[in-house]
């Protein structure tokens, strides 16, 4: 497999810096974002190069020298970063080999490598690949093919993990000298009229506005808290947007105007037979990351601007930044540092137009931006509600002859850089705007957006079609999984009560149609683990339940079975997890990335869904969007099966799915009644329960 | 360690800057004064005067747990706390602790982070747990972890590596 970031960065340069005697330099446009991301690349060096990981120094994100790589998203790294550098080491010692091998009489194949020396018959001890570089350079090509057998070490820890448990390791640590502090107040609408009329002579000099958008400066972020709440609760806006009572309840998606346009996935022609239809449905989710994300902006003063980001697409926001300020693109360089988990398109970005705009205003100085928790919450995207309308035929047998999906959903795809303008929040307020880029659907090449998923390794054929809506006033984009959680809860719902209706285990109806051996594998690694088949009988409070899936038909393939007990709320006990993720590079690194999933998963199940206060107002507190906490996590035990391919399969999005679809089969199972709508909250099970 | 930082009005503030009065107080182990506005949080004199940046900054109204510190022993919320109410009390961060510490040690052979956001705050929950309780089961610590976040979803991890300190 040919890694697409080879084609953007083809030469072994753009990848892998030699110029420091026993430093291994890496370039990466992939970005730590909670996930583990550059411990699995230094393997991947680590292992290709046979050097010392202590040797390796990564650069990652940064546009003045790190190769684009777009997103780090759709748990595409390692199939993009991690094989680009691992065919930039295997062509760095093939280099080596041809290079040393015309000056000695050692056969190539006898040419060996030891921490970055080269070893062999006649090879001059001080022969290394710090000076085959300095004799050669590496602006060869990157050979794709070139053989080589990466070493198997065991498993790096997180190299970046002791830096975390103290001071300085994340983006809000980082200060410059003379460093002026801001904050934006937000529109309480989208695309309301900012008034600066009733701030006082003196308050006006603290703040820096431009149209819509209002920023209070402080170089002590102490008193810029207290200004910005005083001058927030002072300052007037009106007309905008309202967000309408009800508009978030999923059952209203289908009230907004919109015909089923796109087409996904369709793999053969309606055949007859009984029908049986259902209708799932998903809330409005928040990222609700730990951190507020934060930026730090310079502007010099002939007009270049230094960004320093969480963005998960350092290139994307430049070009985004650029264009907004109408600057040539090298006038802009982005830096990356971490911040809190990231789970998709958050307030990142955002915070660095907010940064970029209000440090326009001082030339020279270096503006910090660092959002509140109610930005967090309720000013960056939301996750998409959904609903998703399955009607399948039955054949005699019991078994799907046919099924089609009708999905409605607003976008998954607002990220910078996806419209010609208006995509950062700091631009709308500039630029006056009261309309967000119209939606669009991701294409099938990056795995869709709301059609993601809506397919099964089944053999049955299967289409589905999608009805992109617009809600007004919301801005939705990308998190983690984006349409697979809602479609893979639904098929995998709909798929045990049909079981249910055949009269089969919910096992057993599966494995009937499925072929492939490692979807087979994982399906039965999870029920053996769980010794599902002893599981007790359901109805009595507690429920076993089964899901299966593999994220965009190409990652990792994973089955999990989720134990539940209910009584007024639903309690997950226990989940045992199967999955194959072909080669696996740093195994810690990928069990950690799928039980990270499930939790988040499970939280999304049973706690979350977006609701508007009283006055019509997104939550701006965990108060009001709560998340699940300590008490309420599940035990887990996964099983990693090691198929032997040699194809590394995406992890980080994977467990979303099947984890919320094993739960909602395990409520049907406790219930004896289908609760077919997310979360199941108390009162979800209740109405449930009255219309049974 | 000590920074005392006199911000100037020069911005635009024409109203009498908050007073700034000097808070003597113990800050692991070590004896700080540090100016500060009245209104202050202890989580912002320890971030921005002080410079403790292992104190997070998550949600300012007691949700999350990022920031969690101990005073005289106890677990505290530092992003309410008024800093003036740690005048002769003992403040403890997480750059009090050593990687070396039974409960770091275990996070890091755990592996028991992904962001490591919320870590810091709770290993000061957990530290205080171990004070005064140094062979908790498994409810105790859960209920000790009760008022922090982990959105990540290591709380597994977290769990057994905080038993695993117990027991070292």
């Amino acid at each position: 497999m040919i890694s697409a970031s080879l084609i953007v960065s083809p030469r072994i340069s753009d990848w892998l810096d030699l110029s420091r005697q026993g430093v291994v330099g890496v370039r990466t446009g992939k970005v730590e974002i909670g996930q583990g991301i550059l411990t699995a690349l230094a393997q991947i060096v680590s292992d290709a190069l046979v050097v010392d990981p202590a040797r390796i120094e990564l650069v990652s994100g940064r546009t003045a020298d790190a190769p684009d790589e777009g997103f780090t998203a759709g748990s595409m790294s390692v199939q993009q970063s991690g094989l680009a550098l691992e065919a930039a080491c295997r062509s760095l010692l093939a280099l080596c080999r041809r290079h040393v091998g015309g000056s000695v009489a050692c056969p190539l194949t006898e040419i060996d490598f030891d921490d970055g020396r080269l070893v062999g018959p006649g090879i001059r001890p001080d022969t290394s690949i710090w000076s085959v570089a300095r004799d050669v350079g590496l602006d060869s090509p990157v050979d794709s093919n070139a053989p080589g057998n990466s070493a198997s070490r065991p498993p790096l820890r997180r190299i970046d993990l002791e830096a975390k448990l103290g001071g300085g390791a994340f983006i809000q640590d980082l200060a410059a000298p003379d460093m002026l502090h801001a904050r934006v107040i937000r529109p309480p609408r989208l695309g309301a009229v900012l008034s600066l009329e009733s701030l006082t002579e003196a308050e006006r000099r603290n703040v820096v506005s431009e149209r819509n958008f209002v920023a209070v400066v402080n170089e002590d972020p102490i008193r810029l808290r207290l200004e910005a709440d005083r001058i927030s609760a002072r300052l007037r806006w009106s007309g905008g947007v309202e967000l309408q009572p009800g508009m978030l309840q999923a059952t209203a998606l289908g009230d907004l105007p919109g015909s089923f346009t796109t087409t996904g996935v369709s793999t053969g022609a309606t055949s007859s037979g009984a029908s049986v239809s259902a209708v799932y449905r998903r809330p409005y989710l928040m990222h609700a990351s730990i951190g507020c994300v934060t930026a730090l902006a310079c502007w010099s003063p002939d007009g270049n601007l230094d960004i320093i980001s969480q963005t998960q697409g350092p290139y994307p926001l430049r070009r985004t930044l650029a264009k907004m300020f109408d600057v040539e693109e090298h006038a802009v360089s982005v830096t990356h540092a971490p911040g809190a988990g990231c789970y998709g398109h958050n307030g990142a970005d955002d915070v660095a137009a907010d940064a970029a705009i209000v440090a326009r205003h001082y030339p020279g100085r270096t503006v910090r931006v660092s959002w509140t928790r109610a930005e967090e919450l309720a000013a960056a995207p939301l996750a998409p509600a959904g609903e998703v309308a399955i009607a399948a035929s039955i054949a005699v047998d019991g078994r799907p002859s046919h099924m089609k999906l009708e999905i409605i959903s607003p976008t998954h795809a607002r990220r910078p850089g996806t419209a010609a303008s208006d995509t950062l929040l700091g631009e709308i307020c500039r630029n006056g705007s009261s309309t967000l880029p119209p939606p669009i659907e991701l294409p099938e090449t990056v795995g869709w957006g709301a059609l993601r998923d809506a397919r099964v390794d089944y053999e049955f054929p299967i289409e589905a079609r999608l009805r992109l809506v617009d809600p007004p006033g919301l801005r939705t984009s990308a998190m983690r999984g984006l349409g697979a959680h809602l479609n893979v809860f639904a098929i995998e719902s709909f798929m045990d009560e049909l079981a249910i209706r055949a009269g089969v285990d919910p096992l057993t109806y599966r494995l009937s149609m499925l072929s492939d051996a490692r979807a087979r594998a994982v399906v039965e690694g999870a029920t053996q683990a769980a010794d599902w088949i002893h599981r007790p009988a359901g109805g009595g409070g507690e429920g076993w339940g089964l899901a299966y899936s593999r994220y965009k038909g190409k990652a990792a393939y994973i089955a999990v079975v989720a134990q539940v007990f209910v009584d007024e709320e639903v309690r997950v006990r226990r989940v045992w997890c199967c999955a194959d993720a072909g080669r696996v590079i740093n195994m810690d690194g990928l069990r950690n990335q799928i039980e990270g999933g499930i939790v988040q998963s499970a939280s999304w199940a049973l706690f979350e869904e977006v609701q508007l206060d009283d006055e019509n107002r997104l939550p701006t507190s965990w108060a009001n969007y709560p998340i699940m906490r300590f008490g309420d996590v599940p035990s887990i035990s996964l099983d990693v099966l090691q198929s032997g391919s040699l194809e590394p399969l995406g992890a980080g999005e994977v467990a979303v799915g099947p984890t919320t679809a094993a739960i909602a089969n395990a409520v049907a199972d406790a219930l004896g009644v289908r609760v077919r709508e997310l979360p199941f909250s108390r009162g979800r099970l209740m109405s449930a329960l009255l219309q049974s | 360690m000590h920074v005392a930082v006199r911000m100037s009005t020069e911005t635009g503030d024409d109203r009498p800057a908050a007073s700034d009065r000097p808070l003597t107080f113990s800050i692991n182990g070590q004896l700080a004064s540090v100016e500060v506005p009245t209104d202050a949080t202890l989580l912002e004199m320890l971030r921005y005067r002080l410079r403790l940046t292992s104190v997070r900054f998550g949600c300012g109204e007691e949700q999350c747990g990022a920031c969690m510190v101990l005073v005289d022993g106890r677990p505290v919320f530092s992003c309410t706390f008024p800093a003036r109410d740690v005048a002769g009390s003992c403040v403890e961060t997480a750059d009090s602790l050593s990687l070396t510490d039974a409960l770091p040690a275990a996070i890091l052979s755990h592996q028991a982070a992904q962001c490591a956001f919320c870590t810091t705050g709770i290993l000061m929950s957990a530290t205080a747990l171990l004070r005064s309780r140094p062979k908790p089961d498994r409810e105790d610590v859960v209920e000790a972890l009760q008022p922090h976040l982990c959105r990540c979803g290591s709380q597994p991890r977290i769990i057994d590596a905080i038993m695993a300190a117990s027991r070292a």
